[in-house]
């Protein structure tokens, strides 16, 4: 059998119904008694300043394509803005993160204003929004908005960058406006191009699969000292996609951002023919084959390595805005770092390195490339893992010129409770230190849930970024990307963060019960908010915990596909290759014939029951739900519609 | 390429009421292979205590109860699969470490058709070191 891709655009609907609610819910709209309605005409026009940037003639043409599509209203679109029309204007009087929408009655005009041209970009999607229902407002229409937090990151993208890259489905440029629409101010663009990995060796061996995501400097360019490492036409393809990327990102208003993990382990045959180049072992000792090591940073060498790197990728690529530095975890790491799994290990030589002083020469090396290319690219490390003491050694050592991102383990997961102590003692060193306030979260996708979909903790959502909100953050990145159309016409998840970012100062239950009507009216919208309840408070008696069954746990260990059989060792080569082939870790010994030995070793018979009750439980509270919404859909059938995505051929 | 127009208000109802569906079936699966595992683990050492000779009878039958019922939940997930509408998952258009790809229908079925062939060796591998001369 075969599956064929079924597109479908239904995102009219959703906006007709989600238009309804935000304009109940607008807090600064005003309407007098008596007030008129603004029709849109076909004889207004969409009108644009002169030679506008790419951003705001997309957001006229999205705005266009949205007239014609949902009220058969034909406008053109204009520049200048004298005359009836939707006037698009950026005006860099306004506040960075603001964008305002007005009616003008005696113009015959509404307005869309904003600060740069994402402002207005994100202004028009709104308005589109107010519009959904019918092509009109009244004649007092307004709307301010002010986003918290100057910047909104994607950063870890599983579905445009990282692990669900490339997948069946995919538009790119409806997935960046989709970061425009939920209020984002920048995105992720590196990746490799293709689904082998470059430094496979082993072709069972696991590790390699670790640089999926967050591809560093040398998978792009090159330098004197790495000359022939990875092929030329290997280099160029890379390049060649990440300039589309960025352009692509650039063109709706969106910050470029590469996202890397420096220093990333090399091939082996390299440091064999430059011995004294050798650094830590960088890989997980028992997920990996072979050992694996990135380049010593104390080498001056190395640091002359990742300059003529920096700068090339510079030059080549002069429209990254950012570049976020993931200095531990994933096969990076220093030397005689605390952070590595092998444990604190490198060459004898430099093991009285300060790590403050080692840090310092290595971003320097990177930020000081970036200005041999006249570009100010803004530098940011990012710790997935590492010590305390580590963290306060880069902000006593290196000039706040390198930022640093907070964030930890409890914030890569879509349930657990952060910030942890660790973060806002970070948070309180990047003020001390005059740095931006950055800090991550994971907010719907990737890590524990892709590549699931959806998974639908709209409560946990909310209380999280309500908690980031306390902290009077500069930039909250959102760690492991989102979905988008048409692989997820509308995820509630990423309602809730739009709807908190328009809206912050409403609760989280009275968030996630818009969230809910918007997608389903009232008396769906009630069935959704008892299955979230109902979900969250299965999750919450599982310790919080979204278990070892969902997200890349059944993917990565093949557990949907994987035979339960009485004697899984005795299982013939047949039986066993199509499943082991593609299940992380697969020939090493805690992957092959046991379903859930680890790296701890044994597990208790405790161990097995807990997580069969967290299953079952949370087995039936899903089911439960699906059930209700199925019998809610028989009853209703004008209500769901068809939402095809896939169909069998 | 299939283009379908759909209708009806509410459209996120009918997709979400599948991604529950489907996340439903995965933590099925994930208890069934919790609980058989637990079961398997009990009988795979060679330190077995006689004390579980008791047990195994009554660990077969919970066993083989496993078995048949993951088989009935990858059934309900092959056709959830293939009746068409949002699947709630990503596929890729190959396998990997990371994500499935169109196929994954077959794979299920496969895997079904070897936990059909294993099930009847459930009382032999359970009672084998009590039957060992070891």
């Amino acid at each position: 059998m075969g599956f064929r891709m079924a597109t479908v655009a239904f995102s009219f609907l959703l906006a007709a119904s989600i238009g309804i609610r935000l304009l109940a819910a607008a807090g600064n709209e005003v309407r007098a008694a008596g007030d008129q309605n603004l029709e849109i005409t076909g004889g207004w026009q969409i009108r644009i300043p002169p030679s506008c940037h790419k951003a705001v003639a997309r957001a006229a043409m999205d705005l266009q394509a949205f007239l014609r599509d949902r009220h058969r209203l034909e406008l053109k679109i204009v520049e200048g803005n004298g005359g009836r029309g939707i006037v698009l204007a950026v005006n860099s009087q306004q506040g960075e993160g603001r964008f305002s929408l007005r009616a003008i009655p005696v113009k015959d005009q509404i307005l869309v204003e904003g600060p740069n041209p994402l402002a207005v970009y994100q202004g028009v999607l709104l308005l589109e929004d107010y519009l959904a229902e019918q092509p009109s407002v009244s004649s007092s229409f307004k709307r301010s908005v002010v986003f918290p937090f100057k910047d909104r990151y994607l950063i870890w993208n599983a579905l445009l960058t990282g692990q669900n890259k490339g997948a069946i489905g995919f538009d790119l440029e409806r997935h960046v406006r989709e970061a425009v629409r939920l209020g984002y101010t920048g995105m992720e663009c590196n990746r490799f191009v293709g689904m082998t990995l470059s430094q496979q060796g082993h072709p069972r061996d696991p590790y390699p699969w670790y640089t999926y995501w967050g591809p560093s400097m040398d998978q792009f360019v090159t330098s004197p000292l790495f000359e022939g490492v990875f092929p030329k036409d290997y280099l160029a393809r890379n390049l060649a996609d990440l300039k589309h990327v960025v352009q692509v990102v650039k063109s709706y208003g969106l910050k470029p951002i590469f996202m890397g993990y420096e220093p990333r382990y090399v091939p082996e045959t390299f440091l064999q023919r430059h011995p004294d180049l050798r650094g830590p072992r960088v890989d997980h000792p028992l997920r990996s084959m072979t050992p694996r090591y990135s380049l010593c940073t104390d080498q001056p060498e190395v640091l002359g390595h990742y300059r003529t790197l920096a700068r090339q990728l510079a030059e080549e690529v002069p429209d990254l805005a950012e570049m976020h530095v993931i200095f531990y975890d994933s096969g990076a790491g220093f030397c005689w770092g605390k952070g590595l799994y092998s444990g604190r290990n490198g060459p004898a030589y430099c093991q009285n390195v300060p790590m403050g002083e080692r840090m310092r020469k290595f971003f320097m090396s990177i930020r000081q490339g970036f200005l041999d290319a006249g570009r100010d690219i803004v530098l940011v490390a990012q710790p997935h893992g590492g010590t305390r003491g580590e963290f306060d050694e880069f902000f006593s050592s290196v000039p706040k010129e390198v930022e640093f991102t907070a964030g930890s383990w409890a914030s890569w997961s879509l349930t657990y409770e952060d910030p942890l102590g660790i973060d806002r003692h970070v948070i309180s060193r990047q003020r001390e230190t005059g740095r931006r306030t950055l800090y991550y979260q994971e907010h719907f996708f990737g890590f524990d849930v892709a590549p699931t979909t959806e998974f639908p903790v709209p409560y946990y959502l909310a209380d999280r970024l309500h908690r980031a909100l306390e902290l009077k953050l500069d930039a909250l990145n959102t760690l492991g990307g989102m979905v988008s159309p048409p692989i997820k016409e509308r995820s509630a998840m990423q309602e809730v963060y739009r709807r908190f970012l328009l809206d912050r100062a409403t609760s989280s239950d009275e968030i996630v019960k818009q969230v809910a009507q918007d997608l389903g009216g009232l008396e769906g919208g009630n069935l959704l908010m008892a299955a979230w309840k109902d979900i969250h408070a299965a999750i919450g008696k599982n310790g919080r915990n979204i278990g070892f069954a969902l997200g890349l746990e059944y993917a990565s260990r093949r557990t949907l596909v994987r035979p339960l059989v009485p004697d899984p060792s005795a299982l013939l080569p047949g039986e066993r290759d199509w499943w082991q082939a593609y299940t992380f870790g697969g020939d090493l010994r805690f992957g092959h014939a046991h379903l859930f030995r680890g790296e701890g070793g044994p597990l208790s018979q405790d161990w097995y029951r807990g997580n069969y009750e967290q299953s079952m439980r949370t087995s039936e509270v899903f089911q439960h739900a699906s059930a209700a919404l199925g019998t809610f859909l028989h009853d209703h059938p004008d209500a769901g519609g068809q939402v095809p995505l896939l169909a069998v051929a | 390429m299939i283009i379908q127009m759909q209708g009806g208000r509410y459209p996120y109802l009918r997709s979400h009421e599948r991604q529950l569906r489907l996340i439903a079936h995965v933590y099925a699966t994930g208890a069934n292979l919790f609980e058989g595992q637990r079961i398997l683990d009990k009988y795979s050492s060679k330190a077995i205590e006689p004390e579980l000779k008791s047990d195994v009878d009554a660990d077969v039958e919970r066993f083989q109860k496993l078995v048949t019922g993951e088989i009935e939940n990858t059934q309900g997930l092959v056709q959830f699969l293939e009746e068409g509408g949002d699947i709630g998952m990503v596929l890729l258009p190959q396998e990997t470490t990371w994500g499935f790809s169109t196929n994954l229908p077959d794979l299920l079925r496969r895997k079904m058709d070897i936990m059909k062939r294993h099930l009847q060796e459930t009382n032999e591998v359970m009672n084998r070191w009590f039957d060992s001369a070891y």
